[in-house]
């Protein structure tokens, strides 16, 4: 099919608004010094912070998300609609509303956070821990869409058949269930951590930006350009870094989608 | 250790309304037939125990599986296993991972689970496919695997929904075969959903049939074959109906009439259908009963069935089609006229339509 000659400009210029500004941050990075830059004693520490509460948060989604969704997939109609909607708000929602609302819940004046520091002293905000949660906050969605599409599309019938050959309701998830979804667990685990490790706005907002303890790659990136931390050209680093991984994340999705045997 | 197969079963769903009452004697298998709608596999779904009873009960054997408001096994727990018409094999489990998933989720330890499992391959003559994907068997092959899965897990009962339907011929017959050898070695209790007479007549002993949520019909093979008493099991049986009034001890239609003998009184001027073998249907060029314009003819294994637009049909000997015709084999557009005897034709009171 031939199209309008006339729409091939816009598109061109969509393509450009998208490819052009990473462009322009790989024009800026020296390759002399990246190295360098890198591994220097800021960046090494918000590189490393980044990756333990990107896995931690990636872990708490995993271990609350996959079962979230298995719920979700098998519940009645109108439920899992319900609650489909609860889980997608946070990830339409700006991640800095995110970081309010769990300060709301959590800080030491908060919902739960006030009862918890009168009891025990011990306040979450500008915490690791907060990072986590918040990175957590923003990124199981992902994970539950991911597992609860896949849970769907293979249907309910796998399950019927195994419990007619005798099979226990434990035995059905373990045996059947979850490997049938395998291949979404691990499309949303990579979606996941790849949400927690970009996670700005929830995290300054709740964890704040406290190097080696709340400061991760998007907040490092952020504070060298306000002037303070680990310098421009390590920031820098840091976010060809993010753009390698996530492009990385998706040939990876991409050849697994085209994959043909499953 | 063949169990007897209760099943008084009333189902209500998606305002659908099953009430079934089927017994299977233990060992034996019962035919279900009906049209497509009729609530077959919803019976079959109410004995796996994979929806739910409104009223009624199941048993199998001693066993009481589900009584509303008493007893409600779960699917697991009712040693009944439902074969349908796609495998739906386990995608990650090979093929004897998926034979031996029964046995183990039975409590055989995974060596003599396994050794089961090669046990059916071989009878399954797929003695060299163990380690075989699903997606890497044919279609045949792998409805062979589930016939063995479905067996190997030592069901008291086997549910056979229309296993065969999706197969092609050639495949088809090697599993219908297949499947009859080793049910009367394992004298399995068994309930076939079907559409066709001839799986009926090879392993039921008693049929039912179903239409609109309803038996209509509790028989042998036998007799749904030779005296077929509703539309659809006239169809079934190769039976042609034809649709009329009854006027005068016949069956009057648009173009004619033909001689019945009713078994039950029949308004006069109400709605029937007449039931007819076309085999009792005889043909000349010259006299007869009705004059008829040919819609169809069909050749098959030395028999000649000559279709009309009344649903009135003849099945004849090649030879006595050609000589009907006084040379050719009459073709479609050919105007005949058929005959039948009163005795040959059975009206019923068409409830369904109205004059």
């Amino acid at each position: 099919m031939s199209l309008p000659r006339s729409l091939y400009v816009p598109a061109l210029v969509g393509l450009s608004l998208l490819v052009l500004p990473i462009v322009g941050l790989i024009s800026r990075v020296d390759p002399d010094t990246f190295w360098s830059d890198l591994t220097s004693p800021g960046a090494l520490a918000a590189l490393r912070l980044s990756l333990v509460t990107g896995a931690c948060a990636t872990i708490v989604c995993l271990v609350l998300g996959v079962p979230l969704a298995i719920v979700i997939a098998r519940a009645p109609r109108r439920a899992a609609a319900i609650v489909r909607t609860l889980v997608l708000v946070p990830l339409v929602l700006p991640p800095m509303v995110g970081g309010l609302a769990l300060l709301a819940l959590a800080g030491r004046s908060g919902l739960l956070g006030r009862p918890l520091f009168e009891i025990s002293g011990f306040s979450l905000p500008y915490t690791t821990a907060a990072v986590v949660i918040a990175q957590a906050f923003v990124a199981m969605p992902f994970l539950v869409i991911a597992v609860e599409g896949t849970l769907r599309t293979s249907g309910t019938s796998h399950e019927q058949v195994a419990a007619g050959l005798g099979a226990g309701r434990w035995r059905v998830l373990t045996r059947i269930t979850l490997p049938l979804c395998l291949p979404g667990v691990a499309a949303g685990t990579v979606l996941c951590f790849a949400r927690a490790l970009g996670e700005f706005g929830a995290t300054a907002l709740f964890a704040g930006n406290a190097p080696g303890v709340t400061q991760t790659m998007p907040l490092a990136i952020y504070t060298a350009f306000n002037g303070v931390g680990v310098t421009q050209d390590s920031a820098l680093a840091m976010a060809v870094l993010l753009l390698v991984s996530a492009a990385v994340i998706v040939a990876g999705l991409r050849t697994w989608r085209e994959d043909p045997v499953r | 250790m063949s169990r007897r197969l209760r099943a008084d079963v009333d189902v209500i769903r998606d305002g659908f309304h099953l009430q079934a009452d089927v017994d299977v004697a233990a060992g034996r298998c019962l035919a279900v037939l009906g049209p497509n709608g009729a609530g077959k596999s919803t019976l079959l779904a109410a004995i796996a125990g994979i929806v739910r009873l409104h009223e009624g009960v199941v048993t199998l054997g001693e066993r009481m599986l589900e009584r509303p408001g008493q007893v409600r096994l779960r699917p697991e727990q009712r040693h009944i296993t439902l074969l349908d018409q796609k495998p739906r094999l386990f995608p990650h489990l090979t093929a004897a991972q998926n034979i031996a998933f029964g046995p183990r989720s039975r409590g055989h330890d995974r060596g003599s689970a396994r050794r089961i499992a090669i046990d059916w391959l071989e009878r399954v003559e797929l003695p060299d496919r163990a380690d075989a994907r699903p997606h890497e068997l044919s279609g045949g092959q792998q409805q062979r695997i589930a016939l063995a899965r479905a067996l190997a897990s030592e069901p008291e009962a086997l549910l056979l929904d229309e296993p065969f339907a999706a197969l092609d011929t050639e495949s088809a017959v090697a599993i219908r075969s297949l499947l009859a050898v080793e049910l009367a070695r394992t004298a399995t209790t068994s309930v076939l959903v079907t559409h066709d007479v001839a799986d009926a007549w090879q392993w039921a002993d008693r049929c039912v049939v179903l239409e609109a949520g309803q038996v209509i019909e509790e028989t042998t093979p036998a007799g749904l074959t030779a005296r077929p008493r509703h539309r659809f099991t006239a169809a079934l049986a190769g039976f042609c109906v034809v649709d009329g009034t009854w006027s005068n001890g016949h069956v009057r239609y648009d173009g004619g009439a033909i001689p019945g003998t009713a078994d039950a009184p029949l308004a006069q001027d109400g709605p029937v259908f007449g039931i007819v073998a076309p085999r009792d249907v005889r043909v000349s060029a010259r006299s007869g009963q009705v004059q008829v314009s040919l819609t169809g003819v069909s050749v098959r294994a030395g028999t000649v069935r000559l279709e009309t637009a009344s649903g009135l049909a003849a099945e004849l000997g090649f030879d006595e089609a050609v000589q009907s015709t006084g040379g050719a084999l009459p073709v479609i557009g050919d105007r005949l006229w058929f005959s039948v005897d009163a005795m040959r034709v059975l009206p019923r009171a068409d409830v369904n339509r109205c004059m």
